[in-house]
């Protein structure tokens, strides 16, 4: 099922929409048509920092017409270099309201719903069972895992963005088509660390690149990166892109087909 | 034969370069491999690459001509393969 077949009907564009959204409405296989997919979707995105915030920002500017940010805490000194949601004068604030508030200003249609938390066992299912595409750039396992189960349980398209240092991957999981993040990592992985190196030019660039997976996925535009991982180094621009394959004996989505999935 | 060998993310950092050659008898699984290369780079790669077993750990991504292969499953490797290495990562 396709993240918008459950929608009866498309809500119509405002004449100040036609205008704001004509240079994309002129992508071929996109049009019209898509721009109202877009304006009917709704996206969690956890977290919304580097990586999150620049994918909600460039979904903000596409039109979707709602986005659930979860991430927790207040904005510190240190989040100034990349997370772009984040203003100086915001410092010591909650991370999610300076994000809607960024958001806001570039599209005061879009419906933010904020939750001033990260994604834990007790959010997890409601959360990614109110949206159409699930835009995963956590920076811990755990929050990954939780995403991820709730996104094959609920059969919900999952796009998994991760950096470090100066490289980025990113995936686009669907349930009973695709390997799930249990099928390439089934543990916590032991080395990854909460803090790692990172510019903000890296976090934004694979940032893009989720957006667009997720306005794809939305609009059925294009094939996403559907069993396949793209792995991207800025320090030589090495670009490669390698096959996944489904684990039969995952322990979240062995066995699983499309026709197993229940309908959200 | 000749196996070219990538590496990424702290793979990389712990090697210090981003691909190496190797000459390997054949024939030779992509496992024992893995043993070759943790023998020459070390304990802290040892430490990223193998679990407590001494065995490629499950949450390494390993690749042979950009297919992702399976612990469990024996790859003979050919000459002139690229096998790509992979640590999971989650920055955001």
């Amino acid at each position: 099922m396709s993240p918008t077949d459950s929608q009866p009907s498309m809500p119509t564009l405002t004449d100040e929409e036609r205008a704001i959204y004509q240079w994309q409405m002129w992508v071929p296989s996109f049009g019209e048509e898509g721009q109202q997919k877009l304006k009917a979707a709704s996206v969690l995105v956890s977290r919304c920092g580097g990586l999150g915030g620049l994918v909600a920002y460039q979904l903000a500017a596409a039109g979707v017409g709602r986005l659930i940010l979860a991430h927790g805490g207040n904005v510190k000194p240190s989040d100034l270099n990349r997370q772009l949601l984040m203003t100086h004068d915001w410092i010591g604030r909650p991370r999610v309201e300076s994000a809607r508030r960024k958001l806001n200003e570039l599209n005061p249609r879009l419906e933010v719903v904020t939750v001033n938390s990260n994604v834990n066992p007790e959010n997890a299912a409601s959360l990614v069972g109110e949206v159409d595409v699930v835009v995963d750039c956590a920076p811990l396992f755990p929050e990954r895992f939780l995403m991820n189960q709730e996104a094959v349980r609920r059969g919900i398209p999952l796009v998994e963005c991760a950096m470090y240092e100066m490289e980025a991957q990113i995936t686009t999981m669907q349930a009973g088509k695709t390997p799930c993040l249990v099928c390439l990592y089934p543990q916590s992985p032991p080395h990854w660390k909460r803090e790692f190196p990172v510019f903000g030019a890296v976090s934004g660039m694979v940032a893009c690149l989720g957006a667009m997976e997720a306005i794809k996925l939305i609009a059925g535009l294009g094939e996403p990166l559907f069993g396949c991982l793209l792995s991207c180094d800025l320090r030589d621009m090495t670009f490669r892109t390698l096959k996944i394959s489904r684990n039969p004996d995952c322990q979240v989505c062995g066995g699983i087909t499309t026709d197993h999935i229940t309908a959200k | 034969m000749r196996i070219k060998v990538e590496y990424t993310s702290q793979i990389k950092q712990v090697v210090g370069v981003a691909e190496e050659v190797f000459e390997l008898e054949i024939p030779c699984t992509a496992t024992e491999l893995t043993q070759h290369i943790v023998e020459k780079h070390g304990e802290r790669l040892r430490r990223l690459l193998l679990d407590e077993q001494n065995q490629p750990s499950p949450t390494i991504l390993v690749f042979v001509d950009g297919d992702l292969i399976r612990g469990e499953t024996p790859r003979q490797l050919q000459d002139r393969d690229v096998v790509t290495y992979m640590t999971p990562i989650s920055g955001g």
